[in-house]
């Protein structure tokens, strides 16, 4: 074995870094299509990732910006800075607004991980003196969407260490996308488990980024793999690269370079194989990869006895607040943070709420603030606090001679706020004072010290389903509990595709929640019974009978098709029905979240195209950001047609629906008044004229005698 | 198996299926209001705000419409008023307990929690008074036997302690000319004012043994008996004690000496003690001749209800129906066996009658409210003597909850327990009323969060219910009480009756009984000092709303609360405006009041020979009004015979005297005094005062009385009048102390510095 490996290490060593290009628009790395750069100097840019697997060899880059035709030349400027430091600088020109520039980036400026690739301007205008340092006319344009990045790379060997997989490997700074595959031993529901497990762990690894998973038999070139198995299936494939695996008492893992055909090698991908004696060991192996978070072991294996998860509280999850807990800045990434000068850019504070809060309107999540401001500003000088886009509170810096605020409170309406991604933005409009000339800025800034808290209130959970919204916002409901935990996942035909799909949904929940799904299973029988939730892929035909009976589009023979005719300004939709017999198209994918027939308040969600490669597809469209703001309520179509530039997405609110909350606590017969309001106000009423007539009926006698003046104690 | 008339089926002869009908029957509305409750948590716990927009606000539509229509005023209907009104009113509270309540500071917290138990107390008094107006009782058939001989024998007892001569006179007299056979009755005048110990006292020895002089005069006279006693006692309880012990009938009657009695008061009363064995007590309503002070300030734009109709004509038999008709001190008939049984008027609390007959009803026996008023009283006459009043009502029913609490007392049935806990409870209203007075300025002026609710929760829960409260109080009350005057009511009473509730509370044995002083008069028209207090409330709302100006600038985000106290401050100003102009004392400089009613009377002039009909405009004791068309005017101090007819048939003609004549149209107004006489007297008693038909048909004028509005805006300039009368006092007060200040600092400026040189 030994030799073997020897030989391994020879060949790897032999062979020569793989090199590789990639160019990119500037907006694919940034939130925003464009920059623009403002007042008299102003500096915005995006984050270049570089992987660590990589090594950049040359870098190259088109800016195109559009500038003030008010700008001074002489004094107005654009520096191009790599992490800091400039590597070139251009005059803006009145003369010249609308401009391109080709810069050669030395590559040595970019190292492993975020490279900030930044634009500071200076922007005087043709009026000297003292003048108004974000006039609106001093602004510069980055068009991000027609800038482009070209850069030339190496990939490095991969380390033949398992700490690899924590970050060399999975590594989220990897673009434009992340490719894994996985090799199964079999079909069975056990092996999709165990490759669903690892797959989660994949892309929770890969972070946001995105990340496709394919299936097959055997290592696929250019891409890491791993294989999942029994040490019989895994050392069977590994003979063909004339590998071994070590002995194991467990679940074992071991790192190998990629073997290629003719027993060549291929050292910048990796070979991982999570196996071990038994389907157990297996299922220990996987959880164990999917869990490995620091730079350890550094060994090429290990064998794992036991794996202990920790208490997972339900609705816990990736920046996820839990209510009644007082956060401070420093937890929530805002570390302590100097503001400065006249247009410093503001900070924001990202976190989620669980997707099925249901917001109270009168609470308030309370900020306690503690900053400091200089001395000197113009007394109308704020720092703005800015919630989901809606201005709740400017505090005013007033004094000239600066302050410190300790505890500073403020309340902010919980109705602000929604399930799913919050941002409470901390902006600043600091102004020097008007009789300074020339402007000082030195002096303008604010300090937010990390000691500033965020508590927010307790909220009930209850919303009414389907949505398919809140899949796409954090994986709701499969991701109730965090490792998905009652929930399951079926797949009526387990092609190499259909699995791949299951994998990539599971990989995008694993990603939006931020927990590998350890909880989670995959099943290859009807799973009828099921008390959970449940995500079916596969062609609509092949649905168990109880599920399609529930499904509010059914395709196949006498099918019953609703289509929506007016809708309303809930949103809801009047349905018109159609009996027909039809199929979806071959690039046409289906989405539906409807109840379970096997327990109330649990949801069925089935992604369905009538072939495996469809499904694939539209797995795998479903990983894009566009795609998913476009996936909301109960049905949803995506057409994958050629004809279209982009998919095509038609969503509908579902004409039924219920409702869904914490654990099971609530009942059939709550869920059915809740989503048939008629039902609940008729009921009302009835209750109300019984409980009338009851009370009429039980006073009558005694009224009586009470006014024929016998007894009343004995009376009736 | 038979088919019942009503189309039920029963199985004839089977006690055990009767005995589960009836269980049913009992169990049936509570299982049914569970699922109701169910229902309502239901939307508290799920439901969006829309919906519940639509809930809460569906919910008032159907009140509205309900109450437009006469056919939903009686039951089952009223039944479902009541319930939509209480599933308005739960909603709202358990959403105020469940979702409203937030820590956020202790002295957040502290003024949260003060509001909250006001509003505790107002749900509690809101459900009890739904309850207890569940079904009033009215028209009791008239059941007394033909038969005299089976007629009690009756002791009527007539209280006095310090009221005029007069007084006691008219009241002694009306109870002479009662129905009812001369040898089963006797009446007594119960002298407190003529005591042993009193006579013997220097001080009040004198009055007292006129007093006491006078009253055994008219007794003899009217051929009335007359007691007094060694000393006064356990107040008016003891004085009827003593009478008790005294006299021997089986029923024994009592009118406080301002209370005349209609001719037919016992012909109405009796019947129902030899109906019930059991019966204790048949209590009678209060009828009063003359405008209380608050009333009297809108008597000139509308004809405000009595502010005690609302408990004669409402409540009352309300609490009749549950068995829970309490003795209210006077113009009650009581069976004299079971009074005794309890060793007599109870005299441990200052409201000895509410005392007494919470004691026998927890004894097993019962009561009945005859809802026909049969005697005519006078209510306080200016607003000491009203505050007088009802700091003795409100002390004296605390002292009851603290002493008896209704609600673990035993032997009541659990009805009369509640009926008897809402009466005793319902007088810390001062408490609510006063927190919320302040709770809005809390807010607005130091930023104390109360209330966490949004606008949006407001308008679909709190509002439907706020204004769903105003319709069943019209509901139940509209017949006897305005919109918006009990309000004014209880705003005028709170700030006076809190520090005396709360003094019961800290020693219940402390208040002692003052009798209210009657038949005062007013020389001029005046504010009352006690008004200042609203001034000092109209101040505080009026910084409120500027501090709510200025939060409105300032925080933004705090808008929907700002509005919302800012509303209610509003509210609060326009309510103390309001008890501001009601605290005016009107000018009074008669004795006996003019009862206006419109009657046929004869009226014969000696000098034109002309006897001709002619229509009362009013009546009182010493003479009347009339409009009649006559040939000729009348001369001034011309006589006439005035012949009036009486309800039994027979006629009375009284000699008179024109005082004024008045030309209105066609017809001549005059005002004439009777030239009474030793005969006539007891005749003009009788007529004014014998006749229960007539305060029916006063009762029933003033349940559709309109002007509401015209009577509120009223109040509202009085208010403003008020406030700027008492605002100028109270400048010219600082001024004044300002300048006394101002010259003190001077002259020992002054003198220190002469002392210097």
């Amino acid at each position: 074995m030994s030799l073997r490996l020897l030989a391994a290490l020879l060949l790897m060593a032999s062979f020569s870094a793989s090199a590789a290009n990639i160019s990119i628009t500037l907006d694919k790395l940034s939130p925003f299509p464009a920059l623009t750069l403002t007042c008299d100097r102003d500096e915005q840019g995006v984050d270049v990732p570089i992987p660590d697997r990589w090594t950049v060899t040359r870098v190259s880059a088109e800016i195109h910006y559009t500038a003030s035709l008010a700008l001074e030349g002489d004094s107005s400027q654009i520096v191009f800075l790599i992490n800091g430091t400039p590597f070139a600088l251009t005059r803006l020109e009145a003369t010249t607004p609308d401009m391109r520039v080709k810069l050669n980036i030395p590559a040595q400026y970019f190292r492993d991980g975020y490279n900030r690739f930044s634009f500071a301007v200076t922007q005087a205008t043709k009026t000297k003196g003292c003048e108004a340092p974000c006039a609106p006319d001093k602004f510069t344009h980055i068009n991000l969407a027609d800038s482009t990045l070209d850069m030339d790379y190496e990939e490095k060997p991969v380390p033949l260490e398992l700490s690899s997989i924590a970050g060399f490997l999975f590594d989220p700074k990897m673009f434009p996308e992340g490719r894994v595959n996985l090799i199964t031993e079999d079909q069975s529901a056990q092996s999709l488990t165990q490759a669903g497990i690892v797959a989660s762990g994949i892309a929770r690894r890969y972070d946001y980024r995105k990340v496709i998973f394919s299936v097959g038999s055997r290592p696929r070139p250019g891409m890491d793999n791993v294989v999942i198995g029994r040490s019989e299936f895994v050392q069977s494939l590994l003979d063909a690269g004339a590998m071994t695996l070590g002995s194991s008492s467990g679940g074992y893992l071991k790192i190998f370079p990629l073997p290629m055909a003719a027993g060549e090698i291929d050292p910048a991908h990796a070979l991982i194989a999570v196996t071990g004696q038994t389907q157990d060991h297996v299922k220990l192996a996987a959880e164990t990869f999917a869990n490995l978070s620091l730079g350890f072991p550094g060994s090429q294996e290990l064998d794992a006895f036991a794996f202990q998860i920790p208490d997972i509280p339900v609705y816990a999850g990736r920046e996820v607040l839990e209510a009644s807990k007082t956060y401070d800045f420093k937890t929530l990434n805002f570390p302590t943070t100097t503001f400065q000068g006249v247009n410093p850019t503001g900070k924001a504070i990202t976190f989620r709420l669980p997707a099925d809060f249901l917001i109270k309107q009168n609470l308030a999540a309370k900020l306690e603030l503690n900053f400091s401001y200089g001395a000197g500003a113009r007394n109308d000088s704020a720092l703005n606090i800015v919630v989901n886009d809606t201005a709740v509170r400017a505090i005013r810096l007033g004094d000239q001679d600066g302050g410190f605020f300790k505890d500073y409170e403020v309340d902010i309406p919980t109705f602000l706020f929604k399930p799913g991604r919050n941002v409470i933005e901390l902006g600043l409009e600091l102004h020097p004072s008007a009789e300074a000339c020339p402007l000082l800025t030195g002096n303008l800034f604010v300090t937010m010290f990390e000691t500033s808290t965020l508590t927010f209130p307790d909220m009930p959970h209850f919303v009414e389903m389907p949505k398919l919204e809140l899949f796409m916002l954090n994986g709701f409901p499969f991701t109730r509990w965090p490792d998905g935990f009652e929930s399951l996942v079926y797949l009526p035909e387990a092609s190499p595709q259909a699995v791949a799909a299951a994998l990539n949904l599971i990989g995008l929940m694993t990603q939006k929640n931020g927990f590998p799904l350890m909880g989670l299973r995959v099943v290859d029988k009807p799973p009828s019974g099921w008390k959970g939730d449940m995500l079916v892929l596969g062609r609509p035909a092949l649905l168990p009978a109880e599920l399609r009976r529930n499904s509010p589009l059914a395709t196949g023979k006498g099918a019953n098709v609703p289509y929506p005719i007016v809708r309303d300004w809930e949103g809801s939709y009047t349905f018109a029905h159609s009996n027909q017999t039809s199929q979806l198209g071959i690039h046409q994918g289906l989405i539906l979240e409807f109840e379970s027939p096997y327990e109330p308040g649990r949801s069925v969600m089935l992604i369905g195209a009538e072939n495996p490669q469809t499904l694939f597809n539209i797995s795998t469209a479903l990983l894009e950001p566009e795609i998913q703001g476009q996936i909301m309520g109960g049905t949803a179509i995506i057409d994958l047609g050629p004809q279209f530039a982009k998919p095509r997405i038609s969503s509908i609110r579902a004409e039924r629906s219920y409702t869904t909350g914490k654990g099971k606590d609530i009942s059939v017969l709550e869920s059915f008044l809740y989503t048939h309001p008629g039902a609940y106000f008729g009921l009302l009423a009835a209750l109300v004229l019984a409980l009338a007539w009851s009370i009429y009926f039980a006073l009558h006698r005694y009224r009586m005698s009470r006014k024929l003046g016998r007894d009343a104690t004995t009376a009736g | 198996m038979a088919r019942t008339g009503r189309g039920g089926f029963l199985l004839a002869g089977n006690p055990e299926w009767v005995r589960a009908q009836r269980m049913a029957l009992h169990y049936l509305p509570l299982l049914l209001a569970f699922a109701v409750l169910y229902l309502l948590n239901l939307s508290l716990e799920f439901f969006d705000e829309s919906r519940h927009y639509v809930l809460g606000w569906g919910c008032f539509a159907i009140l509205v419409l309900m109450f437009k229509f006469n056919l939903f005023k009686r039951p089952p209907w009223r039944f479902v008023f009541i319930i939509l009104s209480a599933f308005l009113a739960l909603r709202y509270f358990v959403w105020r307990t469940t979702v409203s309540l937030v820590y956020t500071g202790l002295w957040d917290f502290i003024a949260m929690t003060a509001l909250y138990l006001a509003e505790v107390y107002s749900m509690i008094i809101h459900l009890l008074g739904m309850f207890v107006n569940l079904w009033p009782m009215r028209n009791r058939p008239a059941l007394l036997p033909t038969d005299t001989a089976l007629y009690p024998t009756i002791d009527v007892l007539i209280p006095t302690y310090n009221e005029f001569h007069e007084l006691v006179r008219v009241t002694a007299i009306a109870a002479t000319q009662m129905d009812y056979p001369r040898d089963k009755i006797r009446i007594y005048i119960c002298d407190d004012g003529g005591t042993v110990s009193k006579r013997r006292d220097p001080v009040t020895g004198a009055e007292a043994w006129e007093r006491h002089y006078r009253l055994r005069r008219l007794a003899q006279d009217l051929g009335i008996h007359y007691l007094t006693r060694e000393s006064n006692r356990s107040a008016k309880a003891g004085n009827i004690n003593h009478a008790l012990n005294h006299t021997s009938g089986d029923l024994v009657v009592v009118f406080d000496c301002d209370h005349v009695p209609t001719r037919d008061f016992l012909s109405r009363t009796v019947e129902y003690f030899i109906a019930d064995p059991k019966l204790f007590l048949v209590q009678t309503p209060h009828f009063f001749v003359n405008p209380s002070p608050v009333e009297a300030n809108v008597s000139a734009t509308g004809n405000p209800s009595a502010e005690s109709d609302l408990f004669y004509r409402e409540i009352h038999r309300s609490l009749d129906f549950w068995n829970a008709s309490y003795f209210c001190g006077s113009a009650a008939v009581l069976r004299r066996t079971h009074i005794m049984q309890a060793g007599g008027l109870c005299g441990s609390t200052i409201t000895e009658d509410a005392e007494t007959a919470l004691k026998l009803h927890s004894a097993g026996y019962n009561s009945t409210y005859m809802d026909m008023p049969m005697v005519c009283g006078l209510a306080p006459d200016n607003y000491d003597s009203y505050v007088l009043q009802r700091t003795r009502w409100a002390q004296g029913m605390t002292q009851l909850l603290v002493t008896q609490n209704p609600l673990t007392m035993p032997g009541l049935t659990p009805q009369q327990r509640l009926c008897y806990f809402n009466s005793c409870f319902f007088w810390l209203f001062g408490f609510a009323r006063i927190m919320f007075y302040v709770a809005p300025a809390l807010f607005l002026l130091f930023g104390l969060k109360i209330y966490h609710v949004s606008l949006g929760q407001i308008l679909a829960i709190a509002l439907p219910y706020v204004l769903s409260t105003f319709f069943i109080m019209d509901y139940f009350y509209g017949r006897t009480r305005q919109p918006l005057f009990s309000e004014i009511y209880e705003s005028i009473q709170a700030v006076f009756l809190l520090p005396a509730v709360i003094s019961v509370l800290l020693n219940p044995a402390r208040p002692s009984f003052k009798v209210t002083p009657k038949g005062q008069t007013q020389e001029a028209e005046a504010l009352n000092a006690r008004a200042m207090i609203f001034l000092c409330i109209i101040i505080i709302c009026l910084l409120s709303l500027a501090a709510a100006v200025l939060r409105w600038i300032d925080f933004p985000a705090q808008r929907d609360t700002i509005l919302v106290t800012g509303v209610w401050c509003f509210y609060n100003m326009f309510l103390a405006l309001t008890a501001l102009g009601a605290f005016w004392e009107r000018r009074q400089i008669r004795n006996s009041y003019r009862i206006h009613v419109q009657e046929r009377v004869r009226l014969f002039f000696p000098r034109l020979k002309l006897e001709i009909e002619g229509m009362t405009t009013d009546i009182a004791l010493f003479g009347i009004g009339f409009a009649v068309h006559l040939p000729h005017p009348p001369h001034d101090k011309e006589r006439l015979f005035i012949t009036v007819p009486l309800p039994d048939g027979t006629e009375y003609t009284f000699h008179a005297q024109v005082q004024r004549i008045h030309r209105e149209g066609g017809k001549y107004a005059c005002g004439v005094r009777f030239l009474l006489n030793e005969e006539s007297y007891p005749q003009a008693v009788a007529f004014v005062y014998g006749n229960s038909a007539r305060w029916l048909k006063i009762w029933t004028q003033k349940a559709n009385s309109p002007g509401t509005l015209r009577m509120l805006r009223k109040f509202f300039t009085l208010g403003l009048k008020g406030a700027m009368v008492s605002g100028t006092l109270l400048g010219r007060n600082i001024c004044a102390v300002t300048k006394l200040g101002y010259r003190m600092a001077t002259s020992s400026w002054k003198t220190r510095a002469e002392a210097a040189l």
